[in-house]
């Protein structure tokens, strides 16, 4: 299949650092073919600017298959753009048309502040991690694998959950700026399985407390984040993580 | 903002049973009993209070929950027009509240306002029951003047069973209190074009606030299961539609009841 070759506007957040003042620019690019991806139609400029000594655009990437959660962009006002399930790195350039102008963003968030161009600090999210994102075991000897029935149901859950790749799309694309998505992702991973009980009422308290203190707004079920999602987590999570933190500020007696 | 939101919707349940009696065809007997049950109960009463903590809670909380909020993104994107997929109503609950709230400060002020602390007309009202006391102690029922027996019964201010209790009545600052028609009051209110428009409006922005609330509070109260969710989801259409559309049908039915001389 012959691809077609496109013709762009370019309208993208140039900032030289976290304190700089930035602004939009524009950029024109010319035969970007629609085989490509969005991340190389960006390679393809930046080889451009490098060689007519301008300071390539700096974006966050790494595997580009869509599994490792470092590249972002909010494109056209879309968390990585217009495709659904998609991360910005498998957005190919068919989603667009000859002619058109593209808004290319960093994520927007207090909590997420940006280092240069459309690079954004996303550490709060490790913070948030550290504060409870796992379970404590013992090292020694591993457990025999069968020792811990699990149901499919239960796992199906528990994996629908860890599919969450901590991007950031949920925050950047919540108008509150909210990180309930992925906290709750978190919770609901490891809320599911055996191995997350023991301390399961002292996580959410942690996670949700580092949140709060990171700076992200309050979630107000807008459902954004779970439509821009480009794994489709969905926002029961959010829901089953409401309960449990009521129930650990209400009867635990575990303190986080 | 969940609880005292579910509380709201709770009040608004009590309030449209209570004021569908308007639609009765009794001259407002059942309606202005009902207020008067609804002005003298002690429990009401108390309840009163605190359904006014509940507003006042909800919209301190409103308030700070869209400051943080708004706060939390301090650069704007620059292409608009995107939300994302959420919906208009979830996206804009500060601004369908702010109306309401605006309503409902015209609404206080016209009823329960005019009930608590009179008007020019309340004045005249206890005066009138006041000679409607003397009228009584002297010379009985049957010889109140004709035309001030029609201004009380008939005109405005009374139905004719508050009437009956306020002729029982020994105090006039309690007959006050007694016998003003709400049902009259609401009838003239009705009459004014501006009022009806604004209530209609402000009942589909209730409808839209209702839309997304119901259901975003269950969510905040962390109730999510397939068992269960069509039922709230379900019960949120239900209330979105059915409530608004009830109290939006009064102010229109009265008003097209007044332009064809049915009231
Ligand atoms: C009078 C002024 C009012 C203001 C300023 C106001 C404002 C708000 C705001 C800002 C929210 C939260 C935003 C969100 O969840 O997206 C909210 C939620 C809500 N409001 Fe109101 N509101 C008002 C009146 C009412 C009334 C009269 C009712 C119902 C009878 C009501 C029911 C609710 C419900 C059920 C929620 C959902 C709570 C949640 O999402 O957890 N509000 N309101
Ligand atoms: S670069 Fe790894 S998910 Fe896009």
């Amino acid at each position: 299949m012959a691809g077609k070759n496109l013709n762009l506007t370019l309208k993208i957040w140039r900032q030289n650092g976290p304190a700089a003042k930035g602004q939009m620019k524009e950029y024109k690019v010319s035969d970007i073919s629609t085989e490509m991806s969005f991340l190389e139609m960006l390679d393809v400029l930046n080889e451009r600017l490098v060689r007519e000594g301008e300071d390539p655009i700096a974006f966050d990437h790494d595997c580009r298959e869509g599994i490792c959660g470092m590249c972002s962009l909010m494109i056209n006002g879309l968390a990585h753009g217009p495709s659904r399930r998609t991360t910005t790195c498998q957005l190919h350039m068919r989603s667009f048309n000859d002619g058109d102008t593209i808004y290319i963003e960093p994520w927007r968030a207090k909590a997420f502040p940006v280092i240069k161009d459309l690079v954004v600090d996303r550490s709060a999210f490790d913070h948030i991690m550290h504060a409870g994102g796992y379970i404590s075991v013992n090292t020694g000897n591993a457990q025999d694998a069968n020792e811990m029935p699990i149901s499919t149901q239960v796992a199906d859950h528990a994996m629908d959950a860890a599919e969450c790749i901590g991007c950031g799309a949920c925050v950047a694309s919540c108008k509150n700026a909210s990180a309930m998505l992925f906290v709750s992702a978190k919770v609901a991973h490891l809320g599911h399985l055996p191995q997350g009980q023991p301390e399961r009422m002292l996580r959410v308290q942690r996670m949700v407390r580092t949140m709060d203190e990171a700076g992200f707004g309050n979630c107000t079920n807008t459902g954004a984040c779970e439509v821009q999602c480009p794994k489709g987590i969905s926002i029961k999570n959010i829901a089953k993580m409401n309960a449990d933190y009521l129930r650990a500020s209400l009867i635990s007696e575990v303190k986080g | 903002m969940a609880i005292t939101g579910l509380f709201l919707v709770s009040f608004l349940l009590v309030h449209v049973m209570g004021n569908i009696q308007l639609f009765y065809q009794d001259g407002g007997l059942a309606f202005n009993n009902y207020t008067k049950f609804m002005t003298t109960n002690p429990i009401i009463k108390t309840m009163e209070w605190v359904l006014f903590a509940g507003f006042v809670v909800h919209i301190i909380y409103a308030m700070l929950l869209t400051l943080q909020n708004n706060a939390s993104r301090p650069v704007k994107y620059a292409y608009k027009g995107k939300n994302g997929g959420a919906s208009w109503a979830s996206r804009n609950m500060f601004i369908t509240g702010s109306v309401m709230f605006i309503f409902l400060v015209v609404h206080l002020v016209m009823f329960w306002g005019t009930y608590k602390f009179g008007s020019g007309e309340a004045t005249t009202i206890q005066n009138a029951y006041e000679q409607a006391w003397k009228v009584k102690d002297a010379s009985g029922l049957a010889s109140l003047d004709a035309e001030l027996a029609h201004d009380i019964v008939k005109h405005k201010y009374i139905d004719y069973e508050s009437y009956q209790e306020i002729l029982k009545l020994g105090n006039p600052a309690d007959m006050k209190a007694m016998g003003y028609s709400m049902y009259n009051l609401t009838l003239d209110s009705f009459r004014q074009l501006w009022i009806v428009i604004l209530y209609v409006l402000a009942m589909v922005l209730l409808a839209f606030h209702l839309n997304h609330g119901f259901q975003s509070s269950f969510r905040s109260l962390g109730f999510v299961h397939d068992k269960y969710l069509p039922l709230i989801k379900g019960g949120g259409q239900v209330v979105t539609v059915v409530f608004p559309l009830l109290f939006a049908a009064m102010p229109v039915y009265f008003y097209i009841g007044s332009v064809i001389g049915k009231f």
